[in-house]
């Protein structure tokens, strides 16, 4: 595979590939803003906002998946080292490390969201519910994104293609933070408040 | 593409400080949860600590730190355009909640002004129905 060539040099000094991505984030802050102050906003003012005990939460399997989130952003953030040092068999060790976070986040909530089938919290059940797994999908849906993204910076990597412009791993790695850190928010508010 | 070894070691032991400064703020958040301490301060604290998470995240993960002014100033613009959304509307359920505690206060100060007025209100009724 051919490698990409350097990146060029641009009027803001920032490459167009993290520029945009840097756009796109603004944009995901929005999305992600506008439910939670939705969130905030009814759970303080409506009378109506019924949020189940915190046993029946599952905080401990949330907690998990909190160290799971970090633990891979981490991982993340050391590709992206392994890449600026050339040391391919390390990038692909800590890549793999990252997509196997995505997953066992994925695992984790899957079990979660069975669990608390059973304890009668669902989408329609009230509107802590509806909000719960709108917040938690949404959030989800943007994990299996960071899974398939990584597999395609992975797979490209490993083949030579970041020789000489690393700005890929640096775009997926600024993404899969980003999931991390709505995570970070989302955890407190949803799981202990 | 390879940087100096020397750069790249000091950037690990980094990236690994701030995930253990990342595991303590959660073990912290879960345990100040489980306090019950009472609701004004638990949630200013949980949410501190959040913050706290998001910085360390956005500085050292997302290299903001490092970044010129056009991210930073993109995304400090970003955050108040979603602060508008939450903090505009706060005031009203503020509001709400205050004149609740006044009414409440002045019940508790003189509890039969409230019958008074009930009835200064019934009387101007049957008055305007009697014309």
């Amino acid at each position: 595979m051919t490698p990409l060539p350097e990146a060029a040099p641009t009027r803001t000094g920032i490459s167009h590939a993290k520029l945009g991505t840097w756009a796109f984030l603004a944009s995901e802050i929005m999305l992600f803003g506008g439910l939670i102050s939705a969130y905030v906003i009814l759970r303080s003012g409506s009378s109506h906002f019924y949020v189940p005990p915190r046993a029946m939460m599952g905080v401990p399997l949330a907690t998990l998946n909190t160290f799971i989130l970090i633990s891979s952003s981490v991982t993340m953030v050391l590709a992206l080292v392994a890449m600026h040092e050339d040391n391919l068999a390390k990038f692909k060790r800590f890549m793999l490390c990252t997509i196997g976070g995505g997953f066992g986040f994925l695992i984790v909530k899957s079990y979660e969201y069975q669990h608390k089938w059973h304890e009668g919290i669902t989408i329609s059940s009230n509107l802590f519910g509806s909000f719960y797994y709108t917040l938690t999908g949404l959030h989800v849906i943007h994990v299996i994104g960071g899974i398939v993204l990584m597999f395609v910076v992975l797979s490209q990597g490993s083949r030579g293609m970041y020789a000489k412009n690393s700005d890929r791993v640096e775009c997926a790695g600024l993404y899969w933070h980003f999931v991390d850190l709505v995570w970070v928010i989302l955890f407190p508010i949803l799981y202990l408040l | 593409m390879s940087e100096n070894g020397h750069d790249t070691q000091a950037a690990t032991r980094t990236y690994l400080t701030i995930f253990g400064a990342l595991g303590f703020l959660t073990i912290l958040t879960v345990g100040v949860a489980y306090m019950d301490l009472p609701s004004g301060p638990g949630v200013i604290i949980a949410l501190v600590i959040a913050l706290a998470k998001v910085f360390l995240i956005g500085s050292f993960f997302m290299h903001l730190k490092d970044e010129g002014r056009l991210i930073t100033v993109s995304l400090a613009v970003c955050l108040g355009l979603v602060m508008i959304l939450l903090v505009f509307v706060l005031p009203d359920l503020g509001i709400h909640e205050l004149e609740k505690v006044q009414a409440e206060e002045a019940l508790k100060k003189n509890p039969y002004a409230q019958m008074h007025e009930s009835a200064t209100a019934g009387h101007g009724a049957a008055a305007e129905g009697g014309h």
